[in-house]
């Protein structure tokens, strides 16, 4: 496996666990979705996994490199990169440079920022802008460029399309489905809109209450009758 | 005019020190009023290079400058350091602490006597009715030089853009993969540099002596509030209105009111627009 592996993960931010016993893994070119009720773990195991949250027990490598001894910046130099929710662009920052410091210390700036053109053409009628001053959409798109500049094997995306009107957010989950295909990249998804986020995912991951509650095929996972019934919290 | 040169003169003492002011608070968001102490320090250091060790001036500018650089990143370190994330009116209090101190070190070594570097003694030179001195010029200049050098730095050098992407947001910037530590360590080290050229120049312009703590500590914070914290060139061009605001003073109300100028202008500015001239609002949440 040379991808991302979680095995009996624990984490939380320093006081009780609020993710237990999370066990997955990723390939490269993989969607696995991360689908659950509201409190049910899903952003704060991705943040585990970033290095923002705290991991209490388990353990958590990508590829051959053990990242829980790792903090935030060196899980991002390993390939780990983490796309939050929100204040997730550098607001006081244009574009261009916001996408120059997510490469830091690579020597080919130039050549990365082409690749997430071409992966993400959009982004270059702003790149002069300063990203406080985008809409919701730009900025969404700006901040996925931002992890791509780092040209990483696993993205890790946390409510991409939180607050974007109905057709950006397909087009946002079009571009990340597109990445996983074409640039081989494995991506960990939470999204709100569970449904398409399936539509999307190779696989897919229930959490309730911070355990997997069921795993499997994602368009299994999306036909089961008590699919509904999870996200009130009353599937047993 | 010739006040208008002198409000440049004091202008180029205070800027630096309000940009190295202006970058610590964009980074960890408290008033170091240890500004004024700092400085002072660089002074003393400069004197020292000059008169003890035989420095040229030039030399000694820069030694003041890595002197500064060191002290203000061991008392990052040390004082600042462990407690990041408190309130900052409690860093506040631990910046006026250190102020003291500093100042009591240094009348413990140096004493209270005025000193001033060894300089060739020059008149004034009078051109177009203006009376300037070699110090004078090479006050404005230098302090032009690095104004423009930081801002330089600050827009077009990845250390520049890291920092404020740091200073933005710094959990993003781990995120992204910045080396958030040594970057603000980079960031401290430049504005302790940036006090000790202040100190250089207050002693090329002024005398050399422990109460220049807090003759610049008041100005200097006025600056970068003027110029709106968190805005370097917002900083300088803050130091020019505060210059103004002094020279104004000295020539048309009465030079011991000098001294509240940058009480004022402090005053007036959070009245009227507390973001300062080139600071953006915040809303309180």
């Amino acid at each position: 496996m040379t991808g991302l592996r979680l095995e009996a993960l624990c984490a939380g931010y320093g006081g009780p666990d609020i993710v237990h016993d999370v066990s997955l893994e990723l390939g490269a070119g993989e969607i696995v979705a991360l689908v659950g009720p509201n409190g049910a773990g899903k952003s704060t195991l991705l943040k585990a996994v970033a290095g923002v949250a705290r991991i209490t027990g388990g353990s958590l490598r990508l590829g051959g490199t053990d990242l829980v001894a790792l903090g935030p910046s060196g899980r991002a130099g390993a390939g780990a990169a983490f796309m939050p929710q929100d204040r997730n662009v550098f607001r006081t920052l244009t574009v261009e440079e916001n996408l120059a410091v997510s490469a830091w210390g690579c020597p080919d700036i130039p050549e990365r920022k082409a690749e997430v053109a071409a992966l993400l053409p959009a982004i270059t009628e702003y790149l002069h802008r300063t990203a406080g001053r985008l809409s919701g959409g730009q900025r969404q798109m700006v901040a996925l460029a931002m992890t791509l500049m780092a040209r990483p094997k696993v993205l890790l995306v946390d409510e991409p399309t939180a607050g974007l009107s109905p057709d950006l957010v397909t087009r946002m989950l079009d571009v990340l489905q597109g990445l996983a295909g074409d640039a081989g990249i494995g991506i960990l998804l939470v999204e709100q809109n569970a449904r398409a986020a399936l539509q999307r995912a190779d696989r897919a991951l229930v959490l309730v209450d911070g355990r997997v509650r069921r795993s499997g095929p994602a368009a299994e996972i999306a036909v089961e009758p008590d699919f509904g019934a999870i996200f009130f919290g009353a599937a047993a | 005019m010739q006040l208008i040169l002198n409000s440049l003169a004091s202008a180029a003492i205070l800027a630096p020190a309000a940009i190295g002011f202006t970058l610590i608070f964009m980074l960890f968001h408290y008033a170091n009023f240890a500004a004024g102490a700092l400085a002072m320090s660089g002074a003393f250091a400069a004197w020292s290079a000059n008169i003890g060790f035989g420095f040229p001036i030039w030399a000694s500018g820069l030694f003041a400058m890595a002197t500064c650089a060191a002290l203000l990143v061991l008392t990052d370190r040390l004082v600042f350091g462990p407690l990041r994330g408190r309130s900052g009116g409690t860093l506040l209090l631990v910046a006026i602490a250190l102020s003291f101190i500093l100042e009591n070190i240094v009348r413990f070594f140096y004493g209270s006597q005025i000193r001033s570097f060894d300089l060739p003694l020059t008149g004034p030179t009078v051109l177009w009715g203006l009376r300037f001195t070699p110090q004078t010029l090479t006050v404005i200049g230098v302090s032009a030089a690095a104004t423009l050098g930081i801002g330089a730095i600050l827009a077009f050098t990845p250390l520049g853009r890291g920092l404020r992407a740091v200073a933005d947001n710094a959990t993003l910037a781990a995120i992204r993969g910045l080396p958030v530590q040594r970057i603000e360590l980079a960031a401290v080290a430049m504005a302790g540099a940036l006090f000790g050229l202040s100190g250089t120049l207050v002693g090329l312009d002024l005398a050399i002596e422990p109460n220049l703590n807090w003759a610049l500590a008041i100005p200097v914070i006025a600056a970068a509030v003027v110029g709106g914290l968190g805005s370097p060139l917002g900083a300088a061009f803050g130091a020019v209105i505060i210059g103004l605001a002094e020279e104004f003073t000295v020539a048309f109300i009465s030079p011991p009111y000098k001294g509240a100028v940058g009480f004022a202008v402090i005053a007036l500015v959070l009245v009227l627009r507390p973001q300062g001239l080139f600071g953006t609002a915040v809303e309180r949440k």
